[in-house]
């Protein structure tokens, strides 16, 4: 649940900038981000409660947030945002 | 691979109602409550009950007779249709607004209210109650713990919990539309529970769904911080004038006057064209800097979009006016749908109804989890099951009882009692907390009992309503006050469903056997 948690943050923290990116406005992106980020939440749950193997559901989880963590810092240095 | 899933999705359903049925129960108790939480507070407080104001009130005399000119902080919210008096709070200290919520950030401050009869601009009797408004609402969605927005936390928590539900439910339930046709009344407890808890969870599926999620979006900004700190470098007043197109200006320490409210008043609804102003809220009073925020009312539109209106205080000029975003609309839309503030009493009404139903269906799936427990330990009772059920019971008959304690109470103490709000507060909580000592106490006769407890204090509430304020049902209903008549006949009719159920489980095999259980305990310890 937290890993879950910790990843829709993490996603949130970079898909907005991308969302402005793409020519959304700033005050809409930073709405629509946490909003879907609800929704990808409970995906993220029910995916995870779901997963019969603990230790697939451990290295997909680890790989999300890394791969978060990635674009978060390639978009924070290519759109000169505050990481 | 699909099977595993289902079974996955069949302990997850399970288990998390389990642990969290009877939170959920109390979380849709109260916001069901609060759907009429105005019309709770005209029964609570016998002085507003007046009729729908025709008269036209003046801000600008309530300005005057509150003192707003010596104020620091001057807000009224005039009188509407749901209720008939102005209400104005004044700050006589300066308002620390650093918390990140609005109405939390004012909460630091000590206020004074005054309701106002609008047609003969007397002041009212303090009600001495928190009443709808002010306790069922906000126990709905901060549990009253505001430190560090923990209450919100936690229900959102729940919230989430209660979206797993309902998803891992629909998973579980293979024929989902099957068992919506299917309640089959004559047969054993444990199967009508079910049958009752799959149709109440498909006939209102999409409303549970909707009222969760958008319970959830209300507080996106919570929940997911990461957007709007990175975006605004953490400020939260930068993210919240943005977003929701406000306007803030400090005080220069210099004195000023206020131009008419009433004046800005009928500017601002030549402006919107159509809609009434709802709450007007003067910044910075007696500074030269003072401006005043106009919000539209929301009885016409589903979206909490108030086309908030600025004006200088000392010209009355408008400052600011813009409008949200359409992404931030379709956002405030989703909190609309929530708080339903728009005028609309069949749908009002089936609010309610659905409300209900969450409730009914979280009840009787715990209630299935205890009767299918029972089975596995062969009728017996093991400790879990013990405090399960004990739980259960103070979770839902109790907080039924303690709702009808807390209205008891606000009929049975004096006006003139100082703290009496506080006291109907201790009420509900002491009762609520004896409610679970009883279902621990009497597990085999809890439920009835506090059945039997419910349809005693609603009843008591109808009659102490008549006896202190004489608005019996046939005067309310003759003169069309529909909110006192509307909470009696909730009352009259929550009497009458717990005295059935009180009789059914009492009738009923289970109940019987749970009736049975100390003695054949004791038998067994012989």
């Amino acid at each position: 649940m937290a890993g879950g948690w910790l990843l829709c943050s993490l996603i949130v923290s970079w898909a907005w900038a991308a969302f402005v990116a793409l020519g959304i406005e700033r005050r809409e992106a930073v709405i629509l981000t946490p909003l879907l980020a609800i929704l990808l939440y409970l995906v993220v749950l029910t995916w995870a409660f779901g997963e019969s193997s603990f230790t697939r559901l451990c290295a997909a989880m680890a790989l999300g947030i890394a791969v978060s963590f990635g674009i978060q810092h390639g978009l924070a240095s290519h759109l000169g945002l505050r990481s | 691979m699909a099977g595993r899933f289902r079974e996955s999705m069949l302990w997850v359903h399970t288990w998390v109602g389990v642990v969290l049925g009877g939170f959920l129960f109390f979380i849709f108790w109260m916001g069901t409550l609060a759907v009429f939480d105005q019309e709770i507070d005209r029964w609570m407080m016998p002085m507003t009950r007046l009729s729908p104001a025709q008269a036209h009130y003046s801000a600008d005399e309530a300005w005057r007779q509150t003192w707003g000119a010596a104020s620091k902080d001057w807000q009224i919210y005039p009188p509407t249709e749901r209720t008939p008096v102005a209400i104005v709070e004044v700050a006589r200290e300066e308002i620390r607004r650093e918390g990140l919520l609005p109405g939390q950030a004012e909460s630091n401050a000590i206020k004074e209210f005054h309701y106002i009869d609008p047609s003969t601009g007397a002041q009212l009797p303090d009600p001495g109650t928190l009443g709808g408004q002010g306790f069922f609402f906000p126990l709905h969605w901060n549990l009253l713990i505001t430190t560090n927005d923990a209450g919100i936390w936690i229900v959102g928590a729940a919230g989430m919990a209660m979206l797993l539900l309902i998803v891992s439910g629909v998973f579980v339930h293979r024929q989902i539309f099957a068992n919506f046709f299917t309640l089959r009344a004559h047969k054993k407890s444990g199967r009508v529970l079910l049958d009752l808890h799959n149709v109440l969870g498909v006939l209102g599926l999409p409303f549970h769904f909707v009222i969760t999620f958008s319970g959830l979006a209300i507080w996106f900004y919570l929940y997911f911080p990461a957007a709007w700190q990175m975006a605004y470098g953490g400020s939260h007043s930068a993210f919240y004038e943005e977003t929701r197109a406000r306007f803030r200006r400090p005080a220069i320490e210099a004195p000023g006057e206020i131009a008419s409210l009433d004046a800005m008043i009928a500017k601002a609804e030549e402006t919107w064209g159509a809609g009434k102003a709802e709450f007007v809220h003067v910044w910075h009073p007696a500074d030269a800097n003072a401006f005043v925020e106009i919000y539209r009312s929301y009885a016409t539109d589903i979206p909490l979009d108030p086309r908030v209106i600025y004006f200088d205080g000392a010209t009355g000029e408008i400052l600011h006016y813009d409008f949200v975003r359409p992404i931030a609309k379709v956002q405030r839309f989703i909190a609309g749908l929530h708080f339903i503030r728009f005028r609309h009493w069949t749908l009002r009404w089936i609010y309610f109804v659905l409300g209900l139903t969450g409730c009914a269906l979280i009840a009787t799936g715990a209630l299935f989890w205890l009767e299918s427990r029972r089975k596995l330990h062969a009728g017996g009772s093991s400790p879990s099951i013990r405090v399960v059920e004990g739980l259960t019971i103070g979770a839902v008959t109790g907080v039924v009882l303690a709702t009808a304690a807390f209205l008891i109470a606000n009929r049975v103490l004096p006006l003139h009692v100082e703290n009496r709000a506080r006291i109907e507060v201790w009420a509900f909580f002491l009762v609520w907390a004896a409610t679970f000592l009883h279902a621990w106490l009497r597990p085999s006769r809890a439920w009835s009992e506090q059945c039997w407890a419910i349809a005693v204090a609603g009843a008591t509430a109808f009659v102490l309503n008549w006896i202190t304020t004489g608005d019996h049902l046939v005067r309310t209903v003759s003169e069309a006050n529909w909110p006192v008549a509307g909470v009696d006949c909730a009352l009259l009719t929550g009497s009458a469903v717990a005295i059935w159920t009180a009789l059914a489980l009492g009738r009923s095999p289970a109940g019987r056997r749970i009736d049975r259980e100390p003695h054949e305990s004791a038998a067994r310890g012989a």
